[in-house]
């Protein structure tokens, strides 16, 4: 059976690609820094509750800097954060420069407070 | 190297293949549609030298990528939605690439068409990944 030139490069590219991507994610493994080992998981808040609305929030703004779980990865650990609301929630709408982007257009006041709820239950 | 370095090295390097596929697929199409074929055949050496670039340079801006997120494949919220787009893109960027290198100009009319679709659909996801890339790093 003699493939078509066209149909060789489909396979040569379907496989280039996959090696690509395997290379890619193996060299994921490579940058991983080992597990801490503190363990400590994220109580999730009730749904329904102020908490749990910055919780999601977090997830989807927060967490690929402060961590899944919270305890800091390129930005700080929030458990036993310290800080008055105000505080936290200027530092959430205006950031800090060269260190955490500002979120002031893109959350709104609601948000705002349901994301310190969240960090408070960190304390908890 | 911290993670200052990596951002500024991921930020700056994937303009490279963003920009690149936007051109290769600017002139394939004008490769695909122009009528005289002299100018198509010009249009398309554009294309496959500007795919070839953007291919080679998005190692570096994957690797780079992968030391920023310290090996997060997939993560969550808006890294999420960055990976969901980037490796895609990234494995139909390389496919792409080899099939043409393998083909060059001997593909069929309909192939080339197909091509098109793949390589406009590897553009969009390459830009929608760019969009949360920067999401991520500006914010708002």
């Amino acid at each position: 059976m003699k493939l078509s030139l066209e149909f060789k490069g489909v396979i040569l590219g379907i496989i280039s690609a996959l090696a690509a991507v395997g290379i890619a994610f193996a060299a994921g493994k490579a940058f991983r820094p080992p597990p801490s080992g503190d363990g400590a998981g994220l109580v999730i808040p009730p749904a329904g509750t102020q908490a749990h609305q910055g919780y999601t929030l977090f997830m989807m703004n927060c967490a690929h800097c402060h961590g899944n779980d919270a305890h800091g990865d390129e930005g700080p650990d929030l458990h036993g954060v310290t800080k008055s609301d105000a505080r936290i929630a200027s530092m959430i709408k205006n950031g800090v420069k060269g260190e955490m982007p500002k979120f002031g257009s893109k959350l709104t006041d609601t948000d705002v407070q349901a994301l310190i709820a969240f960090v408070r239950t960190l304390n908890e | 190297m911290n993670q200052t370095f990596w951002a500024r090295m991921h930020g700056g390097v994937t303009h490279f293949p963003i920009a690149l596929i936007m051109v290769s697929v600017v002139f394939d199409a004008a490769g695909f549609w122009w009528r005289d074929e002299a100018r198509r055949r010009e249009f398309r050496a554009i294309g496959f030298y500007s795919l070839l670039i953007a291919a080679a340079a998005s190692p570096v801006a994957v690797l780079s990528g992968i030391a920023l997120s310290k090996g997060i494949l997939l993560g969550t919220g808006m890294l999420a939605l960055h990976h969901y787009f980037i490796w895609p893109a990234f494995g139909l960027l390389i496919g792409l690439a080899v099939w043409r290198l393998v083909v060059r100009e001997r593909a069929s009319r309909r192939a080339g068409g197909f091509y098109l679709v793949l390589a406009s659909l590897t553009l969009v996801a390459m830009m929608t990944a760019g969009y949360w890339g920067g999401e991520m790093i500006i914010g708002k």
